[in-house]
């Protein structure tokens, strides 16, 4: 009964132009309460670490991203990599290219990279953005100078 | 003082105080401020410490803190109670992403109040990966105005700074708070102008009380006139609109009561509020004087506090007396709020008296 009582102040209270004062009968003074959460979204890049000069793939390349932890790919034969996972909204991926086997295919300076990504999923209107992903992308390093 | 409501004012004091009663008896916790260091890089004029604490006094371990959080998740459902960081500066700790980390993985929202000077893209990068939720920034005027208040040349610099990034971050809720004061007062139209140049939404306005070094400053104390000037601004600006505009939460405001807040008048100090400060005091606002501390995190366990003391806080009573114990706002202002009690618990400041 008390409980009705309350949220009937809390709605009249409402009506009257205080907005604050919306709230459930657990928050009698209607404060403006933050819900747990984290804006979020999900986020799939897929690409290919190019030579720079001959433009063939690189294999053994770590391209590394870090937002909410670190999330790291190692490029295959191809030079291909994928990286997904979940963090928190933005439009640009910025990744980190290391050669993690200088010896093996060539020595390739470290370098830094952009990546836009598009939309492909809505977000649910909370505290989810939706999907984000880049399927294309080329990212282009130079080998080391020789010594 | 004009000293009449409308029948629609007073309709809206009397269901509020129906609230506020209940919340007297439920006292649901739903902001809890961790005073996470008492280290600052300004020399702001109108700090409010109790001139009692040493800024030598280390960082609570964030450990310490912790124990009352599991506690209190032990207890609350912790996505219903909000973590405020605050010092000091937060960002003077090193460590505070880290922290705020762990609150967040306690399933806690956490947000902070902060001066600005340190929040640049990484940093708050690494804030954002740690669950910031909210942040309140501090620009009390235009380049000199503002300098002049936080006693730091360039500050106003990097407070416009951490605004622009995070008025970037449209999913961060933050707004930010101006001190009017005797200097900034007849710029308000122009700050409100920048503000919404860097895309703020919302902007909260607030009054110093007599306390700290703001004691002592003429400049700091607005007149009655300047005070009612700044009352009609902030009617003004709700009306206009374009950037949500509230009154600070002190002091009862008689008829402008529903007209400069979104709520009406309540001192949430106790009701729905407490802190864990520097030294480990538990007490509800950061700036309610050290008498009113209720408990130690390193002698009480939190819970047994929250629920069973803050009787001043829960009964005002005692508050009844002096230039309250007439007054015929009583039933809906209770004495004020918690921070506008003295050391023997006098009434340091009225609003009514300003108005």
């Amino acid at each position: 009964m008390k409980c009705k009582w309350i949220k009937v102040c809390q709605w009249l209270l409402g009506a009257l132009g205080i907005s604050a004062s919306i709230a459930s009968c657990g928050d009698p003074l209607g404060i403006m309460r933050v819900e747990y959460g984290q804006p979020n979204m999900d986020y799939s890049v897929k690409g290919k670490v190019v030579d720079s000069e001959t433009g063939a793939g690189v294999p053994g390349i770590e391209v590394s991203h870090e937002r909410w932890g670190r999330q790291t790919d190692t490029t295959d034969a191809n030079g291909c990599f994928e990286i997904c996972g979940n963090a928190f909204p933005a439009e640009n991926f910025e990744v980190e290219i290391t050669d993690i086997d200088p010896l093996k295919d060539g020595n390739y300076k470290s370098a830094q990279a952009v990546i836009k990504l598009s939309q492909v999923k809505k977000g649910n209107g909370h505290w989810y953005n939706g999907a984000f992903e880049a399927n294309d992308a080329i990212l282009e390093i130079e080998k080391q100078d020789a010594e | 003082m004009q000293s009449n409501v409308t029948f629609k004012q007073r309709l809206q004091l009397e269901l509020n105080r129906q609230l506020v009663q209940d919340a007297q008896k439920t006292h649901p916790l739903r902001q809890l401020f961790w005073e996470c260091t008492l280290r600052c890089n300004m020399n702001c004029r109108h700090c409010g410490s109790d001139c009692k604490s040493s800024s030598a006094l280390p960082d609570m371990p964030f450990a310490d803190f912790r124990r009352v959080l599991e506690s209190v998740k032990e207890h609350y459902d912790s996505h219903k109670i909000t973590i405020t960081l605050s010092g000091g500066e937060p960002l003077m700790r090193p460590d505070l992403a880290k922290c705020a980390r762990e609150i967040y993985d306690m399933e806690f929202p956490w947000g902070l109040v902060s001066n600005g000077w340190l929040m640049t893209p990484s940093r708050i990068e690494e804030l954002l990966g740690a669950g910031l939720h909210g942040a309140t920034i501090s620009l009390d005027g235009l380049k000199e105005e503002h300098d002049w208040m936080r006693g730091h040349e360039n500050s106003f610099e990097h407070a416009s700074q951490a605004i622009r990034i995070l008025a970037a971050e449209p999913e961060i809720g933050f707004d930010v708070v101006t001190c009017v004061n005797r200097r900034n007062i007849s710029q308000l139209s122009w700050i409100k102008d920048y503000l919404l140049s860097l895309g703020v939404k919302q902007w909260r306005l607030f009054t110093v009380f007599p306390v700290g070094r703001a004691a002592n400053d003429p400049m700091l104390q607005l007149t009655s006139d300047e005070f009612r000037l700044l009352m009609d601004f902030i009617c003004r600006s709700r009306k206009e609109g374009d950037i949500h505009t509230n009154y600070g939460c002190e002091g009862f405001l008689g008829p402008y009561e529903g007209k400069v807040r979104d709520n009406i008048f309540t001192c949430q100090a106790g009701l729905t509020v407490a802190s864990v400060l520097a030294d480990g005091s538990i007490s509800a606002c950061g700036s309610i004087r050290s008498d009113f501390h209720q408990g130690n995190i390193y002698r009480d366990n939190f819970i047994d506090v929250w629920e069973n003391r803050f009787q001043p806080y829960r009964d005002r009573s005692w508050a009844k007396t002096g230039k309250c114990g007439n007054c015929k706002w009583w039933r809906f202002c209770e004495g004020g709020g918690m921070h506008l009690r003295g050391e023997k618990r006098e009434l340091l400041l009225c609003h009514l008296d300003r108005l």
